[in-house]
């Protein structure tokens, strides 16, 4: 678990300096369009990096599943407004304690290489990446896997170790065919696209697949993911007219984009904070974390790095997260620069304190937006001192050992409210930032357990309140996901996740 | 030794002393606080207020570029000054002792020359953390080896010179006999060295910013600037061209400069 969240906060720090995300313009264009559909054609995505690995089950990078998405699918998979829709299964059923959840297998659903999809299948896919009868599981998260039963042709039952009300999203993981073997060198599943190839930092090239079981879709008959290591590059090979879908533009960019492009936004359905260690002093002492939450300003922060296009946040939870997302949290500290000194001054630091900002230098997003927050801070005689470290030494001291007084990231989580708030338990792998309250503990501890829907949403609103309340760390921006895609495309979707479904995009006639 | 017998001394003079003033006015004066941000003025273009325009933080781009004068220039004469009195340091012992010191101080030089400079610099950053002071250090480190070898020629090639064989006989220590007799006239090719070490230093500091590990933000280098202003290059060219030009125009300055000395010296000695 631990491994596959920070792979998916490298992918999206990465998605952020150029960004990534979730919106419904995809709908409205979908019908305005629909009767212009023209089949077939070709597009090519810009993307920033290699996939780690083509078995989806040993894959962590976020964007590696950006393009797989296409190729896998689950027995459930997401959708763009953040639920989960049956893909492999055609129906499922959560056992009311949370404990059991049962499949029934859609009905002639083929593999890549034109085998039907048999409940054995899925049994040897769940099993795989759980561990089940192998050496350890794939995937940490999956290790509540008890056992996966077939009893018939058509019905999958997976039993948790733990009851888990919230364990849909994990049965995404992708449904591989049993007994093949090549799937790190040629992946089959069961999604939209096929796998063609993958040339190392050239492009990963996928096509039409004609069983598809979903009628209708894909259009296009092929999609090139070409991968550029610098990003900049993919502008302007934008600008020449060589890529027709650049999910990453800047806010800088915007401006440029023009012709035969056009701009789509949404929310990037991640927690960009100013996140401080809570066992170092001076942030040791809730006094100082909240004083240093009024003496920034966020919304000056999003005008500065983002220009403008970014979401106010209060709390660790982004706003797609509709249901989860507790209101209001963004307005507990108002800048206020008197309130901060005076806060300081009951603290024992009349004076200010000298502090370290350290950023990862590969992400000019978040180095720029700590060069804003040092400003900011100076005006309550805070001096902060920026650190650049390259990405691996910031994975490795900051995230791995907590070596660190502050940092500028953005945390990004599976489509559960668990994922974002999870990572502040006091013993959870993941607390970076060191936050401990028992009352937080047990308060998720409890949401986790509960089964009812609105006493389980409560208890997470609660989380953030407690979250805010102890000013555990700043809470800045949802920066906006900036899509350029050529004017002549349609049904794009953006999702609240990071990925690029290209089964409903299409050419206009 | 006129304008037209030097023509690269005296372009270089001038360019180096125009930059030496930038260098020393940026010590006193800026037109504003160069890390000062206003967001209601960010992207403007060059005016009479903002002669090289605004950042994307609405920073005053002359300003920065002054204090990344003050910047460059410092990185540059400190790294010189290490590499160079280190550098003479082995080179003149190497050169004037011969023999197995000779052998064992020069391969070393050769081991730190086959290492890849802005690597190493990379390994010293890493270990030591970024910084302005350790850049300097990590730079200086980097020119060791250069400098040693200039040296050691010059010291190689006077060793056993009546004037020093004469030194010797009178009963004058290594020591004094390296600095006082043989380094005046080994001297030239290390102020060349100097020179073009300069200007060296000025593009590896800039890299070395460039690449997020020199000079920190929010504080002003040319290399940083650069990597700041990428993104909008289109948009505001003024941002990336300010410290392009300052960039081009030191290494050009201090190039021409030692080509100048170089030419001079050869000049002088006929």
């Amino acid at each position: 678990m631990k491994q596959r969240i920070v792979a998916r906060l490298a992918a999206v720090a990465g998605a952020v300096v150029a960004l990534s995300l979730a919106a419904p313009f995809a709908a409205a264009q979908g019908t305005t369009r629909q009767a212009a559909i023209k089949e077939g054609g070709s597009v090519v995505v810009a993307v920033p990096q290699n996939p780690d690995f083509l078995d989806p089950h040993l894959a962590v990078a976020a964007g590696t599943e950006e393009m797989f998405f296409n190729v896998f699918e689950g027995l459930v998979k997401p959708d763009d407004q953040g639920d989960f829709q049956p893909a492999v299964a055609s129906s499922y059923r959560i056992a009311p304690d949370g404990s059991r959840y049962t499949f029934t297998l859609r009905q002639g659903v083929k593999f890549h290489n034109g085998r039907t999809v048999t409940v054995d299948d899925v049994k040897y896919s769940i099993e795989r990446v759980a561990g089940i009868g192998t050496a350890k599981p794939l995937n940490a998260a999956y290790k509540n896997i008890k056992s996966v039963d077939t009893p018939d042709a058509k019905t999958v039952v997976i039993n948790l170790s733990m009851p888990d009300a919230d364990f849909l999203g994990f049965l995404t993981v992708a449904i591989l065919p049993r007994g093949y073997n090549d799937q790190n060198t040629k992946p089959i599943g069961t999604g939209p696209f096929k796998f063609v190839e993958y040339v190392p930092d050239r492009h990963v090239v996928l096509a039409k697949n004609p069983d598809y079981w979903q009628k209708g879709i894909p259009h296009l008959d092929t999609v090139e993911f070409r991968i550029y290591a610098d990003y900049n590059a993919a502008f302007l090979d934008l600008k020449a007219g060589n890529v027709d879908i650049f999910p990453r533009a800047t806010g800088e960019q915007v401006e440029e984009i023009g012709g035969d492009y056009e701009v789509v936004r949404g929310a990037m359905n991640l927690v960009q904070l100013w996140a401080l260690n809570n066992k170092r002093k001076p942030f040791d002492d809730v006094r100082v974390r909240r004083a240093v939450s009024y003496a920034v300003d966020p919304d000056a922060i999003i005008k500065a790095v983002a220009l403008g296009w970014g979401d106010r946040l209060g709390s660790n939870m982004p706003k797609a997260m509709k249901k989860f997302h507790a209101d209001g949290l963004e307005s507990t500290y108002k800048p206020d620069i008197e309130k901060a000194k005076a806060l300081l001054k009951e603290a024992g630091y009349p004076n200010g304190f000298e502090t370290t900002i350290t950023v990862p230098s590969n992400y000019t997003f978040h180095v720029d937006t700590a060069q804003v927050l040092a400003d900011q801070l100076r005006k309550a005689g805070i001096k902060a001192t920026i650190r650049q470290v390259e990405w691996g030494v910031w994975l490795d001291r900051v995230y791995a050992n907590r070596d660190y007084d502050s940092t500028v990231i953005g945390l990004t989580a599976r489509l559960s409210p668990r994922d974002f708030l999870g990572r502040y338990q006091s013993a959870d792998t993941t607390n970076f930032v060191n936050y401990a309250d028992p009352k937080y503990d047990e308060t998720f501890a409890k949401a986790v357990k509960e089964l009812d829907d609105s006493k389980r949403v409560a208890y997470y609103k609660d989380l953030q309140k407690i979250l805010v309340d102890d000013a555990a760390s700043v809470y800045i921006q949802d920066p906006n996901l900036i899509i350029a895609k050529r004017k002549t495309l349609g049904g794009y979707r953006i999702y609240p996740l990071y990925v690029q479904d290209m089964a409903s995009v299409y050419y206009s006639k | 030794m006129g304008a037209k017998r030097n023509p690269s001394l005296v372009a270089g003079l001038a360019i180096v002393g125009i930059l030496t003033g930038v260098f020393i006015l940026g010590f006193l004066f800026t037109p504003y606080d160069a890390n000062l941000m206003d967001l209601s003025s960010r992207f403007l273009s060059p005016s009479a207020a903002h002669p090289f325009g605004t950042d994307n933080f609405g920073r005053d781009v002359l300003s920065r570029v002054m204090i990344g004068t003050r910047t460059a220039f410092l990185v540059g004469l400190l790294t010189v000054l290490i590499g160079g009195s280190a550098g003479l340091a082995i080179g003149a012992t190497a050169g004037y002792s011969g023999g197995l010191v000779d052998e064992a101080a020069m391969r070393l030089m050769d081991a730190m020359m086959a290492f890849p400079g802005i690597l190493l610099a990379l390994v010293v950053v890493t270990v030591l953390g970024p910084g302005t002071g350790k850049l300097i250090l990590a730079l200086g480190l980097m020119f060791v080896p250069s400098f040693a070898r200039i040296a050691r020629g010059g010291f190689l090639q006077y060793r056993d010179r009546e004037f020093v064989l004469s030194a010797r006989s009178w009963g004058a220590g290594p020591v004094r006999i390296m600095a006082l007799h043989i380094l005046p006239n080994a001297a030239s090719p290390m102020i060349v060295a100097a020179s073009v070490g300069f200007a060296n230093a000025v593009i590896a500091e800039a890299s070395l910013s460039y690449l997020g590990i020199g000079v920190q933000p929010p504080d002003p280098s040319w290399g940083r600037m650069l990597s700041e202003s990428q993104a909008f290059l289109f948009k505001a060219p003024w941002c990336t061209l300010a410290p392009a030009v300052a960039i081009a125009l030191a290494v050009l300055g201090f190039n021409l400069l030692g080509d100048g000395i170089r030419a001079a010296r050869k000049g002088g000695g006929q």
